[in-house]
């Protein structure tokens, strides 16, 4: 009723529901595929036992917080380090090298 | 450490967004709904479909914010991005459809009014079902929930193309990170 009152809402609503009337047959077997896969793993989620849904949501936080202690994705590359390892070898050889004569 | 302790806040911040979008809101809107009263007559969701509601949003909430975490707290354009970006998105999917299993989508309302008070139909002498309004309002987003499902599947393409963008370019990723 609300909408039937203000026609700019109207014509929004109008629009809206082209669109949604365009993709429908398109979209609507993608969406059906993706209910039977939904409907297949929701077969196995637990019922009526939040502890293991909260026990999952605290492992996911923790193991953010250690993988990102560890990686957080601030080092060099590997190959750009070695490039690094090997230059300060050769620098420190033609130092030996430059000594030694 | 520095850059560990910022992605865990951002982590932290998609985690809260999260919550609030998946959990909260949703029990606050379904709660509405259920107190909903028509002349003292209680017309919205039972408590059994109330209890049953709220447990899955909670329940599959709780597994997106999870996931919502480890998505934010993840570096820029990198692969673990991708992978997590991924699996909350299917994640997401599973939250979404629990709206319709658990009777999210099947709200009916039962409206029964008469046209006059109830003190002149009793003066009338007799009362019948002409002297009452009657509706029953249906909201079905079953179609809807199917539809959104279609273009929650070309997200899914598009999260997968990002995770194989990722991997093929990751060396020119990262050393343009390691730059900024």
């Amino acid at each position: 009723m609300f909408f039937l009152l203000f026609d700019a809402l109207q014509n929004f609503v109008n629009v809206m529901g082209g669109i949604m009337l365009f993709f429908f047959p398109f979209l609507s077997p993608i969406g059906a595929f993706m209910v039977a896969w939904i409907s297949a793993v929701l077969s196995v989620a637990p019922q009526f036992n939040i502890a293991f849904y909260i026990v999952i949501c605290v492992i996911l936080v923790i193991a953010g917080i250690f993988i990102n202690s560890y990686w957080p994705g601030d080092k060099p590359l590997a190959e750009e380090s070695k490039y690094d390892e090997d230059l300060l070898e050769e620098q420190s050889t033609d130092t030996f090298e430059e000594e030694g004569e | 450490m520095k850059t560990a302790i910022k992605n865990i806040l951002k982590g932290f911040g998609g985690f809260g967004a999260y919550i609030v979008i998946t959990i909260i809101v949703p029990a606050i809107v379904f709660t509405a709904i259920k107190n909903i009263e028509f002349q003292g007559i209680p017309v919205g969701l039972s408590q059994y479909q109330y209890e049953r509601i709220v447990y899955w949003l909670t329940a599959f909430g709780l597994l997106v914010s999870g996931f919502a975490f480890l998505n934010y707290s993840s570096p820029k354009q990198s692969i673990r991005k991708g992978v997590f970006a991924l699996v909350q998105v299917l994640v997401n999917c599973l939250y979404i459809w629990s709206y319709k299993f658990s009777g999210g989508t099947d709200v009916q309302m039962f409206i029964f009014q008469p046209f006059k008070s109830y003190y002149e139909l009793l003066l009338g002498g007799s009362i019948g079902s002409e002297d009452f309004f009657k509706a029953i309002v249906n909201v079905l987003l079953q179609d809807f929930l199917v539809l959104y499902m279609g273009i929650y599947f070309l997200t899914i393409i598009i999260k997968i193309y990002d995770l194989i963008d990722f991997t093929l370019n990751r060396d020119k990723i990262r050393a343009e990170r390691m730059i900024k």
